[in-house]
């Protein structure tokens, strides 16, 4: 009967693992393009706008994105919570995190019409689990923000 | 300034090792690790625990080894027989430091445990099994033998280092690799058992032999109840209960017996239980469970 527990535990790991493995090619693929796609639009970190560019109108735009952790990742990491050393298995999901709101923060700035973004910034959240207390990450949540500018003389 | 726009790069900010690679690596490495930590204390209890003197080991643990009130039958005319029998097996052990106590645990599942401070303790499962005090009286005998060799010490000591490697592991959150390590840390503790079941049989068998001058019916119950073969073990670990341990068992007694020239013809008493019919001797070549 333990031996059965087991098995199913192990079971559900590799189901998490082809899901969790499945749902990442998937969303590397297409954070990819919509790089590909939108890298012309600026969004830069400048604090200070280019003296060249005049500015008609301007306005905070974010970018918001929340992930779940699958149950092979927080697998991994609570292994890694025994013998130390980098939880790689988190790495492509902070890295998918951050790209998807950078995405989306200047998805939320062509919507608006702007031209361009400066000043962007990330903020990142862990979501505690609603369950044991909130002990242990549900998922993470990336926010980007920055503040959008819309501009007489495009930039070149 | 123009704008020159880049793609991130996608090598940087993520580890390119496979993740099942990564999880078999840290896997095998807490299983060894949990191994290594269990045989080592299971070594060093080994050495320590007939250092403890018995006066001084009911002192300290006669009540930490008395079982939960809840768990154990109130107390009547059955615990009394049991009583009655532990202390006359006992009182063949000539040099005997403790002063046994029986308890009838209410579990249908048939399993006898010594527990540390002198206890002795009979499922409720394996008083309905037996068909005969002989057998009953076996089972006891063993139970006496592990306070001879001191392993219900050993048994301790090694359930701690495994509880001890359990939470550490059960900390990390990975409940799997708690339940692997469990798996893998009663592996390793068993190991330590298969010595301990046999030098027990064989002073169990004793004891037997000097109560009832035979052996008959001692086998019996480890022979007719194979997959009960962990049953007269001192762990409650119920990995492996199909080793064929009881096999190895039964010839080691049948060895002994024939060594020693132990007779196996001999009348069986019956042990009578509340919960059968009362009957004044049993047939050894009768088999049939009478309390059932």
């Amino acid at each position: 009967m333990e031996n059965f527990s087991l098995i199913f535990a192990l079971l559900l790991l590799l189901f998490a693992f082809s899901t969790g493995e499945m749902i990442e090619r998937r969303h590397y693929k297409d954070i990819r393009s919509r790089e590909q796609r939108w890298k012309r639009f600026p969004a830069i970190t400048l604090k200070r706008i280019p003296s060249a560019w005049e500015v008609e109108d301007s306005e905070m735009v974010y970018g918001n994105v929340v992930i779940s952790v699958d149950h092979f990742k927080r697998f991994l990491a609570g292994l890694r919570g025994i013998f130390g050393g980098r939880i790689k298995s988190y790495e492509s999901l902070m890295d998918r995190a951050r790209r998807e709101a950078l995405l989306r923060l200047k998805k939320d700035a062509m919507d608006k019409g702007f031209d361009a973004i400066v000043n962007v910034r990330l903020e990142t959240t862990r979501m505690a689990n609603a369950r044991r207390n909130g002990e242990g990450t549900a998922g993470l949540e990336v926010l980007a923000y920055g503040t959008g500018l819309k501009l007489r003389n495009k930039p070149a | 300034m123009s704008f020159d726009p880049g793609l991130p790069d996608d090598s940087i900010n993520v580890s390119r090792t496979h993740p099942l690679k990564e999880a078999g690596l840290l896997l095998a490495g807490m299983i060894g690790a949990v191994i290594l930590f269990v045989i080592a204390v299971g070594a060093s209890i080994d050495w320590l625990a007939p250092l403890l003197p018995p006066g001084l080991e009911m002192k300290l643990l006669g009540s930490f080894g008395e079982p939960d009130e809840d768990e154990i039958e109130p107390s009547d005319s059955d615990e009394q027989r049991l009583q009655a029998l532990v202390d006359r097996l006992a009182s063949h052990w000539a040099d005997n430091p403790y002063s046994f106590r029986a308890a009838i645990l209410g579990d249908d599942a048939p399993n006898a445990f010594a527990f540390p401070g002198g206890w002795i303790v009979v499922s409720r499962g394996l008083l309905e099994q037996t068909d005969s005090e002989n057998e009953l009286a076996f089972v006891v005998s063993h139970e006496i033998g592990h306070f001879k060799n001191r392993d219900h010490l050993r048994g301790l000591g090694r359930g701690v280092a495994l509880a001890l490697a359990m939470s550490v592991v059960a900390s990390s959150g990975a409940g799997l690799a708690g339940d692997l390590a469990g798996l893998a840390g009663s592996l390793a503790s068993r190991s330590f058992d298969r010595d301990q079941e046999v030098d027990a049989d064989a002073f169990g068998l004793g004891l037997v032999y000097a109560e009832y001058g035979h052996v008959g019916g001692a086998t019996e119950f480890i022979r007719k109840a194979p997959e009960f073969s962990n049953v007269i073990g001192n762990t409650a670990a119920s990995y492996l209960s199909t080793h064929p341990l009881h096999d190895d068992r039964i010839e080691a007694l049948l060895m002994l017996a024939l060594q020693k020239g132990w007779t196996k013809q001999g009348q069986l008493m019956p042990f009578e239980s509340e919960s059968g019919d009362e009957q004044d001797t049993l047939d050894t070549t009768k088999a049939h469970g009478d309390f059932e």
